[in-house]
């Protein structure tokens, strides 16, 4: 029983069942507050009407996105998703990326894709958003590298724990354009991905 | 420059230099002779000199105050002066003189900072007074024009009026919301869905029950609903298109189900479309062409069963259970049905599903269905643990905690016996399913039951809370946290409690200057939850237990307190700032499941069972304690605890609140706050050390409790009686003499609980679990750290 809903500042206080997660993030305050006044419309939340009434949980799982880039570069771009240990494998995950899509696919944002990253040897993340339609673009080199890996020197170099795939779907009013069928093949390093 | 020497005369403040303050006046006066600046910050320095002897309406008021004869525009100076009233608690006329600046010399800049210290205040009233001010500008700042103020007037007057922070007159609860929305329809057309956002809530808000309201949103909204999606348009939409009017809703309903899968579209779908005259089936069908099959779409066949014939059915009940049987929904789910659906036919349904998963055997467990016990379930299903994808959860924690939960959640004290028992499980369960924090929250609470404070923090640092999370999560670390392990060197009190402390520090000072540029962006949809947000951080019961145990811990330690409390001062003074003041627990107590009930926690979690009464008396006794030595009357402090106590007996608050311990300790101090110390010997002769606890957290925090008091009155040069003063020492000294031994004897009890543990009634269960025991050692090792901390104070 999920309603999608608008996130709130005041949800901050109640995400423990989402955010204490292991592998999702913990962003300060302000980066939250940078999501809230950029991308109002980009953040919102997945509700639950049968949590248990005594229970502050009734949040299963948020979205936060944003849009950026020019032209035909135009898109949305997926910052987190995730959802709470209780309400997995029942494609809310799924559903909050679709509300997205419904989102940003009509006025005013009208994009021309949705992209994202991923790890490269998260498998399971990367089936999930294949179920999606999405496809591999590119794989950028050194994207999670830690400040003692350093910038990575070349293209040639590739580590499944390091790199990350640029995972995108094409609306259709970008008629094809941003989808490789060869992704996996073509490589960059991480400043070519800033917008 | 200006800058520079106020900045010296505050220093200079602070360390009570009051000849030298005055002297730097001097050569500001003569150097700025005709600014106001100097003035102010005179009367300032002699107010701070002797603010009892400062006559506020002679010195300040009549001149500068609500109906002074001096008007200033000067930016420092409507600064100072807000600063002055504020602290003087005139929170009123700290942003009048902003307004009557505005009134004699107006201009967008002077509004625009009139604004600013509003919303520093959370004043909404004078935020919404400010951007109607601004709204008369052309030329505003940057790219905002003069309407874009309209919304701004508009979000604080609703915030005005759903917070309730200041009193409302009669004539301004009519006035403000029509004026508000006569405002707003002068903008249109609206630009842009945030515009449109604030219109509605306008009309929903401040005209409840209004059905030309609803038609007004009605109209705004419709045109978007069919090129866009926007979440708060839909909410606005099933709210008002009403009962009456099935048609609308039934289209709007299926044209947005068409883009998003929502329960809450779903089920005014069913409804409309019942009014409609629709079909079970043809609703069936129609949901079915909508959404991909999901849970909703599954769910929602339960709800038409309810809204057609009132009771749930076998088919719709087995077509969403041969989705979600073993799925971990399904118990919250159907539980939400519980009354409506036939518990045989669920038993009966249920069992005919493969029944090898463990996510099946917790949703029959916590449905109640079961017919193993929680350690048979376990046993059944323990070998999954083996196969699992580490960061993943496993379903069988279910059964672990109500292994540990039968154990120790009871109304009186568990035995110690069942609280290693409980923890030797968790230890072992933890090793299994290493990021399950369901489970370790459990274990944290425990460690902190037995008062093993570095064991619980080695388990919590697992959890990497941090950022805003730590406002509801470090109440299981931190509640009474300087009488239970004041070790200022270990990382607990040195690393970690400042670094999530800077959630106060730093992320809630920066709030207003984020809320003001949620405003310039026009992010007008999030703004009332971030004032909402503000407001509940600045009175978060966490951040001030944490508040109070800071000072605790500083007089336990002989620590300089004062840059502490005027700290304190300030932050007490935001938090009174404002007719309704309402604290906001924010602790999640949920983490510990759904049955735990915040007022009535279990004996077991009682380290952490802090109320406001609890958390602003604490507070409250700091005060006490600052002003106990000069021994002067404090009004304000009065009138604190006046209203804290609010017509109730004191000591019926201390016994339900307090632990005995702390129940004494207030007493003292208040004794000798209010009484003189009259009854300051037969305090100290009540203190009876043979009945302090012999182990767990209440043998650190009564210790710790008591020495922190007999210290601070140690240090009272007020307290001159010399049978009063022996008394006081020899306690101190009786108490310290008896610290390694009560420390030892509890070593010696944890240890002869874990040996039982490997022979006794214990074992058998964990046998039964496959579980090792706890070893003593670890037990024993952290005691001697705790003991280590404590005796040296
Ligand atoms: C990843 C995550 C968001 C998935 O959420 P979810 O709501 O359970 O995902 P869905 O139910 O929509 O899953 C869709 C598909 O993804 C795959 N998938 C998701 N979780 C899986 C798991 N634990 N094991 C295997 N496959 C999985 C499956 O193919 C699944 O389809 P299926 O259930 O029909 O087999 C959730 O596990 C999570 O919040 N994890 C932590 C945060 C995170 O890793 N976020 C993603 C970062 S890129």
């Amino acid at each position: 029983m999920t309603t999608v809903q608008p996130f709130e500042a005041t949800d901050l206080f109640k995400l423990n069942n989402v955010n204490l997660d292991t592998l999702t993030e913990n962003f300060p305050l302000e980066f939250y507050f940078e999501y809230l006044i950029l991308w109002p419309e980009l953040f919102f939340k997945s509700v639950e009407y049968t949590a248990n009434s005594n229970s502050n949980h009734d949040i299963s799982g948020y979205m936060m996105a944003k849009t950026e880039g020019k032209g035909q570069e135009w898109h949305s771009h997926i910052t987190a998703v995730t959802v709470c240990p209780e309400f997995r494998r029942i494609s809310l995950a799924s559903m909050l990326c679709n509300t997205l899509e419904a989102i940003t696919d009509s006025e005013p944002h009208n994009v021309n894709f949705i992209d994202l990253f991923v790890k490269c040897n998260n498998q399971l993340a990367i089936m999930l958003y294949e179920k999606l339609g999405y496809s591999v673009y590119r794989r950028v080199v050194g994207y999670y590298n830690s400040n003692e890996d350093g910038y990575p020197e070349t293209l040639k170099k590739i580590n499944d724990g390091k790199d990350a795939f640029d995972m995108r779907k094409a609306m259709a009013r970008d008629k094809g354009q941003n989808i490789r069928k060869d992704g996996r093949k073509h490589k960059c390093y991480p400043h070519e991905v800033k917008f | 420059m200006v800058e520079k020497i106020e900045e010296d005369i505050f220093g200079l403040i602070r360390k009570s230099s009051f000849k030298q303050c005055f002297e730097k006046v001097n050569i500001l006066k003569k150097n700025y002779p005709r600014l106001q600046y100097p003035n102010v910050l005179e009367l300032y320095i002699k107010y701070k000199q002797s603010p009892l002897k400062f006559d506020y309406e002679a010195d300040l008021g009549k001149l500068y105050g609500s109906n002074g004869s001096i008007v200033t525009v000067e930016h420092e100076t409507l600064n100072l002066l807000h600063r002055f009233f504020s602290e003087l608690e005139n929170f009123e006329e700290a942003l009048h003189v902003y307004e009557k600046a505005n009134a004699k010399y107006p201009s967008f800049e002077l509004s625009y900072s009139w604004f600013e210290k509003a919303l520093e205040d959370s004043n909404y009233k004078h935020m919404a007074k400010a951007s109607l001010q601004m709204s008369k500008f052309e030329t505003a700042a940057g790219s905002l024009e003069s309407r874009d103020f309209y919304f701004w007037n508009a979000i604080s007057t609703i915030a005005l009026f759903e917070f309730r922070t200041h009193n409302l007159t009669e004539q301004e609860v009519k006035i403000l919301p029509l004026l508000t929305y006569k405002n707003l329809c002068n903008c249109k057309p609206f630009r842009s869905t945030q515009e449109v956002i604030v219109f509605s809530s306008v009309c929903e808000k401040l005209f409840p029950n209004d059905r030309s309201k609803s038609d007004d949103i009605l109209k705004e909204i419709t045109p978007h609903l069919t090129d866009s999606v926007d979440l708060y348009l839909k909410n606005f939409m099933l709210k008002h298109i009403g009962s009456n009017n099935p048609d609308l809703l039934f289209s709007n309903c299926e044209k947005m189900l068409n883009k998003i899968n929502d329960y809450d579209l779903l089920k005014s779908l069913v409804t409309s479309g019942k009014q409609l005259g629709k079909s079970k089936d043809e609703l069936i069908n129609l949901i079915d062409s909508l959404l991909t099959d999901s849970r909703n779409s599954r769910l929602i066949r339960l709800e038409i069963d309810l809204v057609f014939d009132l009771t749930i059915s076998e088919e719709s009940l087995r077509h969403y259970l041969s989705k979600f049987h073993n799925k971990q929904c399904c118990s919250a789910d159907l539980l939400h049905y519980k009354n409506s659906i036939d518990k045989d036919m669920l038993a009966g349904l249920i069992s005919s599903f493969d029944d090898s998963d463990v996510i099946h055997a917790s949703n029959i467990f916590k449905m109640k269905l079961n017919e193993l016990d929680s350690v048979e379930y376990y046993n059944r299903h323990k070998n999954s643990l083996l196969e699992k994808v580490e960061t993943d959860y496993s379903a069988n924690s279910i059964f672990i905690l109500d292994i540990v939960k039968s154990l120790t959640q009871k109304d009186e004290e568990p035995l110690i016996f069942d609280v290693v028992l409980a923890v030797s499980i968790l230890e072992n369960y933890q090793n299994k399913d290493s990021h399950n924090y369901d489970t370790n929250v459990w274990l944290i609470a425990l460690y902190m039951y037995l008062g093993l404070v570095p064991l619980a923090y080695s388990h919590y640092q697992d959890l990497k809370v941090r950022n805003v999370q730590t406002d509801s999560m470090d109440f299981l670390l931190y509640s009474r946290y300087s009488s239970l392990f004041p070790q200022k060197q270990h990382d607990f009190i040195m690393k970690t409690l400042p670094e999530h402390d800077e959630l106060y520090k730093s992320s809630l000072e920066r709030l207003p200057q984020l809320i003001n540029v949620s405003f310039e962006r026009k992010a007008y949809s999030k703004i009332l939850g971030m004032l909402d947000f503000r407001q509940r951080l600045e009175k978060s019961d966490t951040r001030w237990l944490k508040l109070s145990e800071k000072a605790q811990l500083a007089r336990l330690c002989n620590d300089k307190r004062s840059l502490l409390l005027e700290n304190l001062h300030v932050n007490w003074r935001t938090v009174t700032n404002s007719a309704f003041k309402q604290w906001s627990d924010n602790r999640d107590w949920s983490i510990f499941g759904p049955d735990i009930d915040r007022n009535r926690l279990p004996a077991v979690l009682g380290y952490m069972n802090l109320n406001r009464d609890w958390i602003e008396l604490n507070i409250l006794k700091e005060f006490m304690i600052e002003s106990i030595p000069n021994n002067t009357e404090s009004p304000k402090l009065d009138a604190n605890l006046k209203k804290v106590i609010a017509n109730r007996d004191l000591n019926e608050i201390l016994s339900s609140s307090f632990t005995t311990m702390e129940n004494w300790s207030f007493r003292t101090f208040y004794d000798l706050y209010s009484n003189n110390g009259t009854n300051l010997n037969t305090l100290l002769e009540e203190l009876d050390f043979d009945k302090l606890p012999s182990g767990t957290w209440k043998l650190s925090s009564d210790y710790l409790t008591c020495l922190a008091t007999l210290k601070t009155l140690d240090n009272f040069k007020r307290i001159t009686d010399k049978k009063t003063k022996q008394l006081i020492k020899s306690n101190i000294q009786n108490l310290r003499d008896s610290c390694d031994e009560r420390y030892r004897s509890y070593q010696k009890l944890l240890t002869q609980v874990c040996n039982n543990l490997k022979s006794h009634d214990g074992k058998g269960l964990l046998e039964k679990l496959e579980f090792l025991p706890l070893e003593a050692d670890s037990l024993v090792k952290h005691v001697l750290v705790v003991q280590k901390a404590i005796r040296n104070l």
